[in-house]
Protein backbone atom coordinates (compact mmCIF):
# COMPACT_ATOMS: atom_id res chain seq x y z
CA UNK A 1 0.00 0.00 0.00
CA UNK A 2 1.69 3.58 -1.05
CA UNK A 3 1.70 6.74 1.87
CA UNK A 4 -2.47 7.24 0.93
CA UNK A 5 -3.22 4.32 2.53
CA UNK A 6 -5.33 2.96 -0.58
CA UNK A 7 -4.37 0.17 -3.00
CA UNK A 8 -2.42 0.83 -5.73
CA UNK A 9 0.27 3.47 -6.31
CA UNK A 10 0.39 7.03 -6.86
CA UNK A 11 -3.01 8.84 -8.47
CA UNK A 12 -2.81 11.64 -10.85
CA UNK A 13 -5.57 13.34 -13.00
CA UNK A 14 -5.43 13.29 -16.91
CA UNK A 15 -3.20 15.72 -18.09
CA UNK A 16 -4.08 17.77 -21.22
CA UNK A 17 -1.32 19.46 -22.84
CA UNK A 18 -2.94 23.29 -24.10
CA UNK A 19 -0.40 24.94 -26.48
CA UNK A 20 -0.81 28.47 -28.05
CA UNK A 21 1.06 28.91 -31.12
CA UNK A 22 0.75 32.81 -31.67
CA UNK A 23 2.00 35.02 -34.69
CA UNK A 24 3.89 37.62 -33.35
CA UNK A 25 5.12 38.92 -36.82
CA UNK A 26 5.85 42.59 -37.36
CA UNK A 27 2.28 42.54 -39.28
CA UNK A 28 0.70 41.73 -36.12
CA UNK A 29 2.31 45.11 -34.30
CA UNK A 30 -0.79 47.32 -33.06
CA UNK A 31 -3.77 46.47 -32.68
CA UNK A 32 -3.54 42.78 -33.42
CA UNK A 33 -1.11 42.11 -30.91
CA UNK A 34 -3.12 43.90 -28.23
CA UNK A 35 -6.43 42.35 -28.78
CA UNK A 36 -4.61 38.86 -28.92
CA UNK A 37 -2.74 39.37 -25.33
CA UNK A 38 -6.17 41.07 -23.83
CA UNK A 39 -8.31 38.14 -25.42
CA UNK A 40 -5.34 35.33 -23.82
CA UNK A 41 -5.33 37.13 -20.59
CA UNK A 42 -9.36 37.33 -20.09
CA UNK A 43 -10.21 34.09 -21.06
CA UNK A 44 -7.73 32.49 -18.60
CA UNK A 45 -10.40 32.80 -15.90
CA UNK A 46 -13.01 31.10 -18.13
CA UNK A 47 -10.48 28.43 -19.11
CA UNK A 48 -10.75 27.88 -15.32
CA UNK A 49 -14.00 27.63 -15.15
CA UNK A 50 -14.10 24.91 -18.36
CA UNK A 51 -11.55 23.02 -16.63
CA UNK A 52 -13.53 22.46 -13.13
CA UNK A 53 -16.49 20.69 -15.25
CA UNK A 54 -13.73 17.61 -16.07
CA UNK A 55 -12.45 17.75 -12.10
CA UNK A 56 -10.54 13.82 -13.62
CA UNK A 57 -8.38 16.20 -16.27
CA UNK A 58 -5.54 18.71 -15.60
CA UNK A 59 -4.86 21.26 -18.18
CA UNK A 60 -1.59 22.47 -18.55
CA UNK A 61 -1.03 25.26 -21.09
CA UNK A 62 1.86 26.74 -23.26
CA UNK A 63 2.66 29.12 -25.74
CA UNK A 64 5.05 29.52 -28.16
CA UNK A 65 5.69 32.66 -30.45
CA UNK A 66 6.56 32.89 -34.01
CA UNK A 67 8.15 35.69 -35.43
CA UNK A 68 11.98 35.87 -36.79
CA UNK A 69 12.56 32.03 -35.39
CA UNK A 70 10.36 30.67 -32.71
CA UNK A 71 10.19 30.66 -29.08
CA UNK A 72 8.85 29.35 -25.69
CA UNK A 73 6.82 32.11 -24.58
CA UNK A 74 5.20 29.78 -21.69
CA UNK A 75 7.92 27.50 -21.60
CA UNK A 76 6.70 24.99 -18.72
CA UNK A 77 2.91 23.22 -18.84
CA UNK A 78 1.61 25.42 -16.30
CA UNK A 79 -1.60 24.57 -14.85
CA UNK A 80 -4.41 26.97 -14.95
CA UNK A 81 -4.78 28.04 -11.34
CA UNK A 82 -0.81 29.31 -11.63
CA UNK A 83 -1.32 30.27 -15.01
CA UNK A 84 -1.28 34.43 -16.31
CA UNK A 85 -0.25 35.86 -19.95
CA UNK A 86 3.01 37.68 -20.03
CA UNK A 87 2.27 40.22 -23.04
CA UNK A 88 4.30 38.90 -26.35
CA UNK A 89 5.16 42.19 -28.69
CA UNK A 90 5.07 41.74 -32.34
CA UNK A 91 8.06 42.60 -34.91
CA UNK A 92 9.78 40.47 -37.77
CA UNK A 93 9.00 37.76 -39.94
CA UNK A 94 6.56 34.83 -39.68
CA UNK A 95 8.63 31.35 -39.24
CA UNK A 96 5.47 29.27 -38.39
CA UNK A 97 7.63 26.31 -39.57
CA UNK A 98 10.23 26.86 -36.81
CA UNK A 99 6.90 26.94 -34.06
CA UNK A 100 5.68 23.57 -35.50
CA UNK A 101 9.07 22.01 -34.91
CA UNK A 102 9.07 23.70 -31.16
CA UNK A 103 5.75 22.03 -30.40
CA UNK A 104 6.71 18.79 -32.41
CA UNK A 105 9.79 18.28 -30.05
CA UNK A 106 7.39 19.20 -26.92
CA UNK A 107 4.96 16.55 -27.76
CA UNK A 108 7.53 13.83 -28.46
CA UNK A 109 8.19 13.70 -24.85
CA UNK A 110 4.72 13.60 -23.52
CA UNK A 111 3.78 10.00 -21.98
CA UNK A 112 2.59 7.17 -24.93
CA UNK A 113 -1.22 7.44 -23.14
CA UNK A 114 -3.39 10.59 -22.18
CA UNK A 115 -5.90 13.02 -23.51
CA UNK A 116 -5.11 14.13 -27.45
CA UNK A 117 -3.17 17.87 -26.77
CA UNK A 118 -5.14 21.04 -28.21
CA UNK A 119 -3.23 23.24 -30.79
CA UNK A 120 -4.35 26.63 -31.35
CA UNK A 121 -2.21 28.28 -34.07
CA UNK A 122 -3.25 32.24 -34.39
CA UNK A 123 -1.86 33.93 -37.63
CA UNK A 124 -2.28 37.07 -39.76
CA UNK A 125 -0.04 36.38 -42.32
CA UNK A 126 1.63 33.92 -44.74
CA UNK A 127 4.73 31.65 -43.00
CA UNK A 128 8.17 32.88 -44.38
CA UNK A 129 10.07 29.53 -43.48
CA UNK A 130 9.65 26.38 -44.48
CA UNK A 131 5.84 25.22 -43.36
CA UNK A 132 5.89 21.96 -44.99
CA UNK A 133 8.96 20.39 -42.62
CA UNK A 134 7.18 22.04 -39.44
CA UNK A 135 3.77 20.48 -40.13
CA UNK A 136 5.44 17.05 -41.17
CA UNK A 137 7.36 17.50 -37.90
CA UNK A 138 4.59 17.94 -35.91
CA UNK A 139 2.22 15.26 -37.65
CA UNK A 140 5.20 12.79 -37.45
CA UNK A 141 4.60 12.96 -33.70
CA UNK A 142 1.82 10.89 -32.43
CA UNK A 143 0.47 13.37 -30.20
CA UNK A 144 0.94 15.86 -32.84
CA UNK A 145 -1.05 13.93 -35.50
CA UNK A 146 -3.89 13.15 -32.66
CA UNK A 147 -3.90 17.03 -31.42
CA UNK A 148 -7.24 18.77 -31.69
CA UNK A 149 -5.84 21.08 -34.13
CA UNK A 150 -7.99 24.57 -34.82
CA UNK A 151 -6.41 27.82 -36.16
CA UNK A 152 -7.68 31.31 -36.33
CA UNK A 153 -7.12 33.60 -39.06
CA UNK A 154 -6.70 37.58 -38.18
CA UNK A 155 -7.48 39.52 -41.44
CA UNK A 156 -7.46 39.02 -45.39
CA UNK A 157 -3.88 38.14 -45.51
CA UNK A 158 -3.50 35.57 -43.29
CA UNK A 159 -3.08 31.93 -45.82
CA UNK A 160 -6.04 30.15 -45.34
CA UNK A 161 -4.35 26.87 -47.15
CA UNK A 162 -1.69 27.10 -44.75
CA UNK A 163 -4.19 27.03 -42.26
CA UNK A 164 -6.16 24.04 -43.37
CA UNK A 165 -3.18 22.13 -44.04
CA UNK A 166 -2.25 22.70 -40.45
CA UNK A 167 -6.39 21.65 -39.28
CA UNK A 168 -5.56 18.36 -41.46
CA UNK A 169 -9.85 18.05 -41.46
CA UNK A 170 -11.70 19.04 -44.29
CA UNK A 171 -14.98 19.32 -42.20
CA UNK A 172 -13.08 22.23 -40.16
CA UNK A 173 -12.54 25.84 -41.28
CA UNK A 174 -10.03 28.20 -40.09
CA UNK A 175 -11.22 30.35 -37.81
CA UNK A 176 -12.20 34.03 -39.42
CA UNK A 177 -11.30 37.10 -37.38
CA UNK A 178 -11.81 40.29 -39.43
CA UNK A 179 -11.90 42.79 -36.09
CA UNK A 180 -11.00 42.47 -32.53
CA UNK A 181 -14.00 41.92 -30.96
CA UNK A 182 -13.91 38.52 -33.40
CA UNK A 183 -11.04 38.01 -32.23
CA UNK A 184 -11.80 38.30 -28.68
CA UNK A 185 -14.81 35.90 -28.74
CA UNK A 186 -12.76 33.22 -30.94
CA UNK A 187 -9.95 33.09 -28.17
CA UNK A 188 -12.96 32.66 -25.85
CA UNK A 189 -14.86 30.30 -27.95
CA UNK A 190 -11.30 28.09 -28.28
CA UNK A 191 -9.67 28.42 -24.66
CA UNK A 192 -13.50 27.07 -23.28
CA UNK A 193 -15.96 24.93 -25.68
CA UNK A 194 -13.04 23.12 -27.61
CA UNK A 195 -11.09 22.54 -24.50
CA UNK A 196 -14.24 21.98 -22.27
CA UNK A 197 -14.65 19.01 -25.22
CA UNK A 198 -11.16 17.54 -25.73
CA UNK A 199 -11.37 17.04 -22.04
CA UNK A 200 -14.80 15.65 -22.12
CA UNK A 201 -15.75 11.39 -22.32
CA UNK A 202 -16.73 11.70 -25.75
CA UNK A 203 -16.20 7.67 -26.39
CA UNK A 204 -16.19 7.00 -30.00
CA UNK A 205 -13.21 8.04 -31.82
CA UNK A 206 -14.76 10.83 -34.00
CA UNK A 207 -13.55 14.01 -31.82
CA UNK A 208 -16.12 16.35 -33.73
CA UNK A 209 -15.82 19.99 -32.56
CA UNK A 210 -19.45 21.61 -32.16
CA UNK A 211 -19.74 24.53 -34.33
CA UNK A 212 -17.41 28.02 -33.26
CA UNK A 213 -19.86 31.01 -32.65
CA UNK A 214 -20.74 33.02 -35.60
CA UNK A 215 -18.70 36.28 -35.57
CA UNK A 216 -20.16 39.53 -37.22
CA UNK A 217 -18.08 42.05 -39.11
CA UNK A 218 -19.98 44.68 -38.01
CA UNK A 219 -18.76 45.55 -34.92
CA UNK A 220 -18.27 48.86 -32.85
CA UNK A 221 -14.88 48.84 -32.95
CA UNK A 222 -12.75 50.72 -35.08
CA UNK A 223 -10.06 48.03 -35.97
CA UNK A 224 -11.86 45.98 -38.73
CA UNK A 225 -8.92 44.01 -40.50
CA UNK A 226 -10.05 43.12 -43.84
CA UNK A 227 -9.60 44.83 -47.37
CA UNK A 228 -12.67 47.36 -48.28
CA UNK B 1 1.37 -23.14 -0.36
CA UNK B 2 -1.88 -23.39 -1.84
CA UNK B 3 -4.46 -24.94 0.46
CA UNK B 4 -6.22 -27.90 -1.44
CA UNK B 5 -9.94 -27.20 -2.38
CA UNK B 6 -9.62 -23.29 -2.00
CA UNK B 7 -12.46 -21.44 -1.42
CA UNK B 8 -12.76 -18.67 -4.35
CA UNK B 9 -14.62 -15.51 -3.53
CA UNK B 10 -15.96 -12.57 -5.72
CA UNK B 11 -16.12 -9.31 -4.66
CA UNK B 12 -17.52 -6.21 -6.50
CA UNK B 13 -18.34 -2.59 -6.34
CA UNK B 14 -19.04 0.63 -8.18
CA UNK B 15 -18.77 4.06 -7.62
CA UNK B 16 -20.37 7.07 -9.54
CA UNK B 17 -17.74 8.99 -10.95
CA UNK B 18 -16.83 12.85 -9.58
CA UNK B 19 -17.09 13.91 -13.16
CA UNK B 20 -20.52 12.35 -13.50
CA UNK B 21 -21.23 13.85 -9.98
CA UNK B 22 -20.94 16.97 -10.82
CA UNK B 23 -23.03 17.03 -13.85
CA UNK B 24 -26.22 15.13 -12.14
CA UNK B 25 -25.29 11.95 -14.64
CA UNK B 26 -25.54 8.50 -13.50
CA UNK B 27 -23.18 5.66 -13.09
CA UNK B 28 -23.70 4.22 -16.86
CA UNK B 29 -21.20 0.89 -15.27
CA UNK B 30 -22.34 -2.32 -14.26
CA UNK B 31 -21.10 -5.72 -13.32
CA UNK B 32 -22.07 -8.90 -12.80
CA UNK B 33 -20.46 -12.41 -11.55
CA UNK B 34 -22.02 -16.47 -11.51
CA UNK B 35 -20.27 -18.87 -9.35
CA UNK B 36 -21.52 -22.54 -9.35
CA UNK B 37 -21.35 -23.69 -5.76
CA UNK B 38 -20.28 -21.38 -2.86
CA UNK B 39 -16.90 -20.66 -2.97
CA UNK B 40 -16.20 -23.29 -5.80
CA UNK B 41 -15.28 -23.13 -9.58
CA UNK B 42 -16.10 -22.06 -11.98
CA UNK B 43 -16.54 -18.31 -11.89
CA UNK B 44 -17.72 -16.01 -14.55
CA UNK B 45 -17.31 -12.29 -13.63
CA UNK B 46 -17.83 -9.35 -16.24
CA UNK B 47 -17.86 -5.58 -15.60
CA UNK B 48 -19.05 -3.13 -18.35
CA UNK B 49 -18.74 0.74 -19.17
CA UNK B 50 -21.88 2.70 -20.91
CA UNK B 51 -20.37 5.17 -22.75
CA UNK B 52 -22.21 8.31 -21.67
CA UNK B 53 -22.17 11.06 -24.14
CA UNK B 54 -25.67 12.31 -25.08
CA UNK B 55 -25.51 10.09 -28.49
CA UNK B 56 -25.69 7.00 -26.33
CA UNK B 57 -28.54 7.36 -23.60
CA UNK B 58 -29.04 3.98 -22.96
CA UNK B 59 -25.89 3.40 -22.18
CA UNK B 60 -26.05 2.30 -18.87
CA UNK B 61 -29.12 -0.34 -19.56
CA UNK B 62 -26.34 -1.22 -22.18
CA UNK B 63 -24.43 -1.90 -19.75
CA UNK B 64 -26.27 -3.94 -17.95
CA UNK B 65 -27.12 -6.11 -20.71
CA UNK B 66 -23.41 -6.03 -21.94
CA UNK B 67 -23.03 -7.89 -18.41
CA UNK B 68 -25.87 -10.34 -18.83
CA UNK B 69 -24.75 -11.12 -22.36
CA UNK B 70 -21.21 -11.86 -21.42
CA UNK B 71 -22.12 -14.29 -18.67
CA UNK B 72 -24.60 -16.08 -20.35
CA UNK B 73 -22.00 -16.67 -23.43
CA UNK B 74 -19.62 -17.53 -21.11
CA UNK B 75 -21.89 -19.65 -19.27
CA UNK B 76 -22.15 -22.05 -22.25
CA UNK B 77 -18.25 -21.99 -22.66
CA UNK B 78 -18.19 -23.51 -19.25
CA UNK B 79 -20.88 -26.13 -20.04
CA UNK B 80 -19.37 -27.20 -23.45
CA UNK B 81 -16.59 -28.19 -21.27
CA UNK B 82 -13.86 -27.66 -24.37
CA UNK B 83 -11.83 -24.65 -25.79
CA UNK B 84 -14.17 -23.09 -28.21
CA UNK B 85 -12.64 -21.44 -30.83
CA UNK B 86 -12.27 -17.39 -29.50
CA UNK B 87 -14.20 -15.68 -32.84
CA UNK B 88 -17.14 -17.80 -32.10
CA UNK B 89 -16.99 -17.11 -28.07
CA UNK B 90 -16.77 -13.49 -29.68
CA UNK B 91 -19.67 -13.80 -31.79
CA UNK B 92 -21.62 -15.27 -29.02
CA UNK B 93 -21.26 -12.27 -26.58
CA UNK B 94 -22.03 -9.60 -29.30
CA UNK B 95 -24.67 -11.46 -30.47
CA UNK B 96 -26.30 -12.02 -27.09
CA UNK B 97 -25.82 -8.33 -26.50
CA UNK B 98 -27.44 -7.17 -29.79
CA UNK B 99 -30.49 -9.45 -29.10
CA UNK B 100 -31.00 -7.99 -25.54
CA UNK B 101 -30.46 -4.84 -26.72
CA UNK B 102 -33.47 -5.52 -29.73
CA UNK B 103 -35.49 -7.25 -26.56
CA UNK B 104 -35.39 -4.14 -24.85
CA UNK B 105 -36.09 -1.68 -27.96
CA UNK B 106 -39.26 -3.97 -28.36
CA UNK B 107 -40.23 -3.47 -24.89
CA UNK B 108 -39.17 0.31 -24.57
CA UNK B 109 -39.64 2.21 -27.86
CA UNK B 110 -37.11 5.23 -28.49
CA UNK B 111 -39.25 8.25 -27.24
CA UNK B 112 -39.03 11.18 -29.80
CA UNK B 113 -37.88 13.48 -26.98
CA UNK B 114 -35.33 10.39 -26.24
CA UNK B 115 -33.66 11.27 -30.00
CA UNK B 116 -34.49 14.98 -29.90
CA UNK B 117 -32.58 15.56 -26.76
CA UNK B 118 -29.81 13.30 -27.85
CA UNK B 119 -29.11 14.88 -31.68
CA UNK B 120 -29.67 18.57 -29.80
CA UNK B 121 -26.49 18.00 -27.22
CA UNK B 122 -24.52 15.74 -29.84
CA UNK B 123 -21.67 17.17 -31.68
CA UNK B 124 -20.92 16.15 -35.15
CA UNK B 125 -23.25 15.12 -38.18
CA UNK B 126 -26.40 13.43 -36.45
CA UNK B 127 -27.03 10.10 -35.97
CA UNK B 128 -29.76 8.00 -37.27
CA UNK B 129 -30.98 5.67 -34.75
CA UNK B 130 -33.88 4.03 -36.68
CA UNK B 131 -30.82 2.69 -39.65
CA UNK B 132 -28.33 1.78 -35.89
CA UNK B 133 -30.52 1.83 -32.59
CA UNK B 134 -27.31 -0.07 -31.05
CA UNK B 135 -25.81 3.18 -31.16
CA UNK B 136 -28.04 4.31 -28.04
CA UNK B 137 -27.20 1.66 -25.90
CA UNK B 138 -23.12 1.55 -26.60
CA UNK B 139 -20.94 -0.06 -24.00
CA UNK B 140 -17.44 -2.18 -23.50
CA UNK B 141 -17.69 -5.62 -21.41
CA UNK B 142 -14.79 -7.09 -19.83
CA UNK B 143 -15.36 -10.70 -18.50
CA UNK B 144 -13.35 -13.65 -17.13
CA UNK B 145 -13.60 -17.44 -16.62
CA UNK B 146 -11.94 -18.96 -13.77
CA UNK B 147 -11.94 -23.07 -13.39
CA UNK B 148 -9.53 -25.51 -12.16
CA UNK B 149 -7.60 -26.49 -15.44
CA UNK B 150 -7.87 -23.10 -17.33
CA UNK B 151 -8.78 -19.88 -17.39
CA UNK B 152 -10.30 -17.60 -20.17
CA UNK B 153 -9.99 -13.65 -20.57
CA UNK B 154 -12.25 -11.58 -22.86
CA UNK B 155 -12.79 -7.70 -23.59
CA UNK B 156 -14.38 -5.60 -26.64
CA UNK B 157 -13.17 -1.80 -25.64
CA UNK B 158 -11.45 -0.19 -23.09
CA UNK B 159 -10.83 -1.60 -19.17
CA UNK B 160 -8.53 -3.56 -17.73
CA UNK B 161 -8.07 -7.29 -16.21
CA UNK B 162 -4.84 -8.14 -13.96
CA UNK B 163 -4.12 -11.21 -12.93
CA UNK B 164 -1.82 -11.91 -9.73
CA UNK B 165 -0.05 -15.19 -10.21
CA UNK B 166 0.97 -17.31 -6.49
CA UNK B 167 4.57 -15.43 -6.88
CA UNK B 168 2.61 -12.08 -6.38
CA UNK B 169 3.76 -11.35 -10.05
CA UNK B 170 0.20 -8.89 -11.41
CA UNK B 171 0.02 -8.66 -14.98
CA UNK B 172 -2.74 -7.30 -17.26
CA UNK B 173 -4.21 -9.74 -19.28
CA UNK B 174 -4.43 -7.07 -22.39
CA UNK B 175 -2.16 -4.04 -23.47
CA UNK B 176 -3.61 -0.43 -23.36
CA UNK B 177 -5.19 -0.09 -26.80
CA UNK B 178 -2.84 1.69 -28.89
CA UNK B 179 -5.25 3.04 -31.48
CA UNK B 180 -7.68 4.91 -28.85
CA UNK B 181 -6.75 7.54 -26.73
CA UNK B 182 -8.42 10.00 -24.01
CA UNK B 183 -12.27 8.04 -23.92
CA UNK B 184 -12.78 6.81 -26.80
CA UNK B 185 -12.92 3.30 -27.03
CA UNK B 186 -14.28 0.13 -29.18
CA UNK B 187 -17.80 -0.80 -28.26
CA UNK B 188 -20.15 -2.80 -28.44
CA UNK B 189 -22.43 -1.00 -30.38
CA UNK B 190 -20.17 -0.62 -33.79
CA UNK B 191 -20.57 -2.47 -36.58
CA UNK B 192 -18.48 -5.80 -36.47
CA UNK B 193 -17.47 -5.12 -32.79
CA UNK B 194 -16.72 -9.08 -32.38
CA UNK B 195 -13.81 -8.43 -34.90
CA UNK B 196 -12.39 -6.10 -31.97
CA UNK B 197 -12.67 -8.22 -29.46
CA UNK B 198 -9.62 -9.34 -27.20
CA UNK B 199 -9.29 -12.91 -25.73
CA UNK B 200 -6.88 -15.21 -24.34
CA UNK B 201 -6.67 -18.98 -22.92
CA UNK B 202 -4.25 -19.83 -20.02
CA UNK B 203 -3.73 -23.55 -19.56
CA UNK B 204 -3.08 -23.93 -16.03
CA UNK B 205 -1.10 -27.03 -16.43
CA UNK B 206 0.99 -24.83 -18.23
CA UNK B 207 1.43 -22.06 -16.21
CA UNK B 208 0.10 -21.38 -12.09
CA UNK B 209 -3.98 -20.79 -11.28
CA UNK B 210 -3.90 -16.92 -10.65
CA UNK B 211 -4.65 -16.49 -7.08
CA UNK B 212 -6.49 -13.21 -7.93
CA UNK B 213 -8.47 -11.90 -11.06
CA UNK B 214 -9.18 -8.47 -11.05
CA UNK B 215 -11.56 -7.06 -13.82
CA UNK B 216 -12.44 -2.82 -13.64
CA UNK B 217 -14.00 -0.03 -15.70
CA UNK B 218 -11.27 2.26 -17.62
CA UNK B 219 -11.92 5.19 -14.77
CA UNK B 220 -9.73 2.60 -12.14
CA UNK B 221 -6.58 2.58 -14.67
CA UNK B 222 -7.02 6.38 -16.03
CA UNK B 223 -6.31 7.41 -11.84
CA UNK B 224 -2.91 6.37 -11.29
CA UNK B 225 0.13 8.46 -12.47
CA UNK B 226 1.65 5.50 -13.92
CA UNK B 227 1.61 1.60 -15.18
CA UNK B 228 2.98 0.77 -12.27
CA UNK B 229 1.72 2.36 -10.16
CA UNK B 230 -1.82 0.72 -11.65
CA UNK B 231 -0.11 -2.83 -11.40
CA UNK B 232 0.61 -2.06 -7.54
CA UNK B 233 -3.33 -2.87 -7.10
CA UNK B 234 -2.85 -6.89 -7.78
CA UNK B 235 -0.21 -7.39 -4.76
CA UNK B 236 -2.03 -4.26 -2.34
CA UNK B 237 -5.32 -6.23 -3.15
CA UNK B 238 -3.77 -8.91 -2.41
CA UNK B 239 -2.27 -8.08 1.18
CA UNK B 240 -5.83 -6.88 2.14
CA UNK B 241 -7.80 -9.90 1.71
CA UNK B 242 -4.93 -11.44 3.94
CA UNK B 243 -5.23 -8.82 6.41
CA UNK B 244 -8.84 -7.89 6.12
CA UNK B 245 -10.79 -10.78 4.65
CA UNK B 246 -13.04 -11.31 2.07
CA UNK B 247 -16.09 -9.00 4.00
CA UNK B 248 -13.87 -6.55 5.31
CA UNK B 249 -12.49 -5.82 1.80
CA UNK B 250 -15.90 -6.02 0.35
CA UNK B 251 -16.94 -3.28 3.03
CA UNK B 252 -14.22 -0.78 1.92
CA UNK B 253 -13.83 -1.65 -1.56
CA UNK B 254 -16.37 1.27 -2.31
CA UNK B 255 -14.16 3.62 -0.08
CA UNK B 256 -11.23 2.95 -2.33
CA UNK B 257 -12.88 3.16 -5.23
CA UNK B 258 -14.60 6.85 -4.30
CA UNK B 259 -10.81 7.84 -3.50
CA UNK B 260 -9.83 6.74 -7.11
CA UNK B 261 -12.19 8.84 -8.59
CA UNK B 262 -11.90 11.71 -6.37
CA UNK B 263 -8.15 12.29 -6.76
CA UNK B 264 -7.92 10.39 -10.06
CA UNK B 265 -9.88 10.04 -13.28
CA UNK B 266 -13.14 11.28 -12.06
CA UNK B 267 -15.03 8.42 -14.17
CA UNK B 268 -16.93 5.95 -13.09
CA UNK B 269 -15.18 3.09 -11.28
CA UNK B 270 -16.51 -0.68 -10.96
CA UNK B 271 -14.44 -3.02 -10.43
CA UNK B 272 -15.25 -7.37 -10.06
CA UNK B 273 -12.28 -9.44 -8.20
CA UNK B 274 -12.14 -13.17 -8.04
CA UNK B 275 -9.83 -14.27 -5.19
CA UNK B 276 -8.86 -17.42 -3.15
CA UNK B 277 -9.99 -16.76 0.38
CA UNK B 278 -7.25 -16.29 2.62
CA UNK B 279 -9.43 -17.42 5.92
CA UNK B 280 -12.10 -19.57 4.49
CA UNK B 281 -11.40 -22.97 5.04
CA UNK B 282 -11.97 -25.84 2.08
CA UNK B 283 -14.78 -26.32 1.59
CA UNK B 284 -16.31 -30.54 2.85
CA UNK B 285 -17.26 -33.03 0.05
CA UNK B 286 -20.20 -33.28 2.55
CA UNK B 287 -21.26 -30.27 2.00
CA UNK B 288 -20.95 -30.41 -2.11
CA UNK B 289 -22.56 -33.80 -2.14
CA UNK B 290 -25.62 -32.43 -0.58
CA UNK B 291 -26.05 -29.89 -3.52
CA UNK B 292 -28.79 -31.15 -5.55
CA UNK B 293 -27.46 -30.60 -8.89
CA UNK B 294 -26.09 -27.13 -9.52
CA UNK B 295 -26.10 -24.65 -7.72
CA UNK B 296 -26.03 -21.38 -8.78
CA UNK B 297 -25.13 -18.14 -7.22
CA UNK B 298 -25.92 -15.61 -9.92
CA UNK B 299 -25.66 -11.75 -9.10
CA UNK B 300 -26.13 -9.41 -12.05
CA UNK B 301 -26.56 -5.35 -10.46
CA UNK B 302 -26.25 -2.07 -11.70
CA UNK B 303 -24.10 0.18 -10.28
CA UNK B 304 -27.46 2.59 -10.05
CA UNK B 305 -28.28 0.11 -7.30
CA UNK B 306 -30.73 -1.44 -8.29
CA UNK B 307 -31.67 -4.78 -6.46
CA UNK B 308 -29.90 -7.45 -7.11
CA UNK B 309 -31.40 -10.47 -7.98
CA UNK B 310 -30.42 -13.92 -5.75
CA UNK B 311 -27.39 -12.21 -4.14
CA UNK B 312 -25.87 -14.00 -1.23
CA UNK B 313 -23.71 -12.08 0.95
CA UNK B 314 -21.66 -15.45 2.09
CA UNK B 315 -19.95 -15.46 -0.75
CA UNK B 316 -18.37 -11.53 -0.66
CA UNK B 317 -20.58 -10.63 -3.31
CA UNK B 318 -21.52 -6.82 -3.28
CA UNK B 319 -23.21 -4.13 -4.58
Amino acid sequence: MGSTGFPGGAMARRPLHFIWIVDCSRSMMGKKIQSLNAAIQQAIPEMRTAARSNPGVEVLVRAVAFSSGARWHIAEPTPLEDLDWPEVNADGHTDMGRALQLVAEALHALPGHGLPPVLVLVTDGQPTDNFKEGLDALRAEKWGEKAVRVSIAIGDDADRNVLRKFIGNAAVEPLDAFSSGALVELIRWVSTVVLGQAAGDLKLPEKTLAPPPATSMETADDDVWRAS
Amino acid sequence: MTPPDPTWRVVTSSVRGRSHALHDRPNQDAFGAIQTAAGDLPVIAAVADGHGDALYFRSGVGAELAVSAALEALQQVVASGSRAPDARIARAVVGAWRRKVSAHMASVPFKEDEIRRALAQTRGPPADFSDDPFLAYGSTVVAAILTAPWSYYFQVGDGDILVVDPSGRTSRQFPPAEDYDGDATLSLCLPNAELGAQTRWLDHTACPTPEMILLCTDGYAKSFKSEADFLQLGPDYVALFQRLGVEGVAQELPRYLSYATENGSGDDITVAIVTRDPAKAPASASASASASGVNETEVRSRASGRAPGRASPRDGLDT
